[in-house]
């Protein structure tokens, strides 16, 4: 079991901001591919964006940067791409990203509670890092007949009471650990 | 490949390939079980005659608009002087809150979902699919990655398909995420790389779609349908449905229900059977209020709308939109304006900003429901809500997500006007008590 401590401070700097801006030879690899199966360099922002995020966990300015100039298109538009989608993260996030499902049938089962004891467990909000956590919650995850569901690690939660919320974070946290 | 003529027309044509035991999203096992058996047939036909069976099969679009399948391809211009390449897009990106139907479908059975694609190429004489699936589908996206690589080792996808002389090319593009990706110019938009805006139409993609090029987008069930069509015929089809729309529907029910889930079921089954029946009516202790028959961007029922039958035209006729025929319970314990809310919040995040009924509006009605909801509302404000569902009603907006977004809006102003009300008398919401962790 993880210590989930509560008294720590809730806050974003707690994952460096200190990434290699460079692309790294795997990266420019990944991106080169898809350079060379597409009609036009623009089209592959968003494949281009999830693929170094892949390895970097999210998109810094230094890393839009690199990847705008890297594929050719400007930094400008890349960046409208970058922050138009969900799953583009422009700001740090922890390994583990939670995303607690906060659709309308997740709510009528009492989804809030779900998503509420786990901003208990980490002492975080919406929005917010741990040093293993990030609490991301996402609308209707397309499993409402399994209410109340969550995705973390690719893996979807399902009909989750409060009482399992520790658990599956220890779950989670052991995944991590046994990656790492 | 295998051809089993003693294949008997099935009333689940959709879910016959799921039992949990056959593993169908493997090529092997979809093909002993008849799958690819429709698109051989087509492949024996001329696009033409493919089209008519289609267009005579009365097939209407699964994505929850309802439009004529069959019809829709028929926009799309044929002949040496058109243009090419000419795209097929799959819409998998499902993210409608309420619905869980593709999500069903694509981890189950990937390969008629790809079997519907080849066969909808062969009636438009398509060149190049997209597959747009949502990026947080993960099991589905690897299926489907296996899947398309299977159906290229067995010659499949890609050129010459079985000998055939036909060519059709299947990409796999996973989402970033956004609910406006479902709108199909939005989605087309995205898969050139941009931000999914929605496009103005006229040109309708099917003239104008990606790249400039003849595109037409279909929801997954829409494909689902496809196979069995072609093999087992119009008259079968159309024996299929109860009421006045043919074949069946993969229907749901989440919420306080016994046995939430999803069924393929003919259309037009009455929603009465399928909350009753099928999910086992309400948990104890809860009584059904209403019910969004398809998903969060329709008008909430009544209880006394139970009867009315799972079609396009008779949910349509109670002033509601069959939508993706997922229903979504609404029982007496939860309070109807946080519900709304929920929703109204939702498709305001969701909004692109384009046009300003949906990006003003929405977060407007956001913050009036909140009033309302924590006690602080007047009843000025159910006016300012139903001046809001006005500016946001069909025509007024650049496509149809503010007009979605008011549909429970203006039901539950219709339907619950009594507890928007006493919010406003009382200052509090009344189900407080019951549903509150603070």
């Amino acid at each position: 079991m993880s210590n989930h401590n509560t008294d720590h401070a809730p806050t974003d700097l707690t994952i460096v901001v200190n990434q290699p801006s460079p692309l790294t030879a795997l990266e420019q690899q990944r991106l080169t591919v898809l350079l060379n199966h597409c009609v036009k360099p623009s089209a592959i922002t968003i494949d281009a964006l999830m693929s170094v995020q892949q390895t970097r966990g999210w998109i810094s300015d230094q890393t839009l940067q690199a990847i705008a100039e890297f594929i050719g298109v400007s930094e400008a538009d890349l960046d409208s791409v970058a922050t138009f989608y969900n799953l583009i993260f422009r700001l740090p996030v922890a390994n583990v990203v939670l995303h607690p499902c906060n659709g309308m049938a997740c709510h009528l089962m009492a989804g809030e509670d779900i998503e509420h004891q786990i901003s208990q467990c980490l002492g975080i909000q919406p929005g917010q890092s741990d040093e293993n956590f990030t609490l991301v919650p996402l609308p209707c995850l397309g499993a409402c007949d399994k209410a109340p569901v969550m995705i973390a690690d690719k893996i979807l939660f399902e009909r989750i009471t409060i009482a399992q919320v520790s658990n599956i974070l220890a779950q989670l946290t052991a995944r991590q650990a046994n990656d790492a | 490949m295998m051809h089993n003529p003693d294949l008997t027309p099935p009333n689940k044509p959709m879910t016959r390939f799921v039992d949990g035991t056959k593993d169908c999203y493997v090529l092997e096992n979809y093909q002993r079980h008849g799958g690819y058996q429709g698109f051989q047939q087509a492949l024996t036909m001329t696009a033409s005659e493919v089209l008519g069976q289609v267009k005579d099969s009365g097939l209407r679009g699964r994505g929850g608009a309802g439009f004529p399948t069959g019809l829709k391809w028929s926009f799309m211009p044929q002949g040496d002087d058109t243009p090419t390449p000419k795209y097929l897009v799959v819409n998998a990106d499902e993210m409608e809150p309420g619905a869980f139907k593709d999500r069903y479908l694509l981890e189950k059975t990937p390969h008629q979902i790809i079997e519907g694609l080849l066969i909808a190429a062969k009636a438009v004489n398509a060149d190049i699919g997209y597959i747009f699936i949502r990026g947080d589908y993960y099991l589905a996206i690897e299926r489907l990655n296996i899947a398309l690589e299977e159906c290229r080792s067995a010659q499949l996808i890609g050129q010459n398909i079985l000998g055939s002389g036909f060519n059709f090319e299947i990409h796999l593009h996973t989402s970033a995420g956004r609910y406006i990706c479902g709108e199909e110019t939005a989605l087309i938009n995205s898969l050139e790389g941009k931000r999914a805006t929605p496009r103005a139409k006229p040109p309708f993609p099917q003239v104008s779609g990606l790249w400039g090029k003849p595109t037409i987008v279909n929801n997954v069930e829409t494909y689902c349908n496809l196979p069995h069509i072609l093999l087992f015929g119009v008259s079968w089809y159309q024996s299929l449905g109860r009421h006045k729309d043919f074949g069946t529907k993969l229907f749901g029910v989440s919420g306080r229900v016994k046995n939430p889930g999803l069924w393929e079921l003919p259309m037009g089954t009455p929603v009465r059977e399928i909350i009753n029946d099928y999910a086992q009516g309400m948990c104890d202790g809860y009584q059904l209020k209403g019910f969004l028959p398809g998903g969060g961007s329709t008008d909430f029922l009544l209880p006394e709308h139970l009867d009315t039958p799972m079609d396009y035209d008779e949910i349509g006729k109670v002033r509601s939109r069959l939508g993706t025929g997922t229903i979504t319970v609404l029982d007496d314990q939860y309070c109807p304006i946080k519900l709304v809310l929920n929703l109204v919040k939702f498709f305001s995040q969701e909004s692109c900003g384009w046009c300003t009924p949906c990006r003003d509006g929405l977060p407007w009605a956001v913050s009036l429901l909140e009033k309302i909801e924590r006690g602080d509302g007047q009843s000025t404000d159910i006016d300012q809500l139903i001046d809001i569902t006005q500016f946001a009603a069909p025509g007024n907006t650049f496509c149809a997500l503010a007009p979605g977004a008011v549909e429970p809006l203006q039901s539950a102003l219709k339907f619950f006007r009594k507890d928007f009300e006493q919010h406003i008398a009382h200052k509090s919401c009344p189900y407080q008590q019951e549903h509150s962790h603070d």
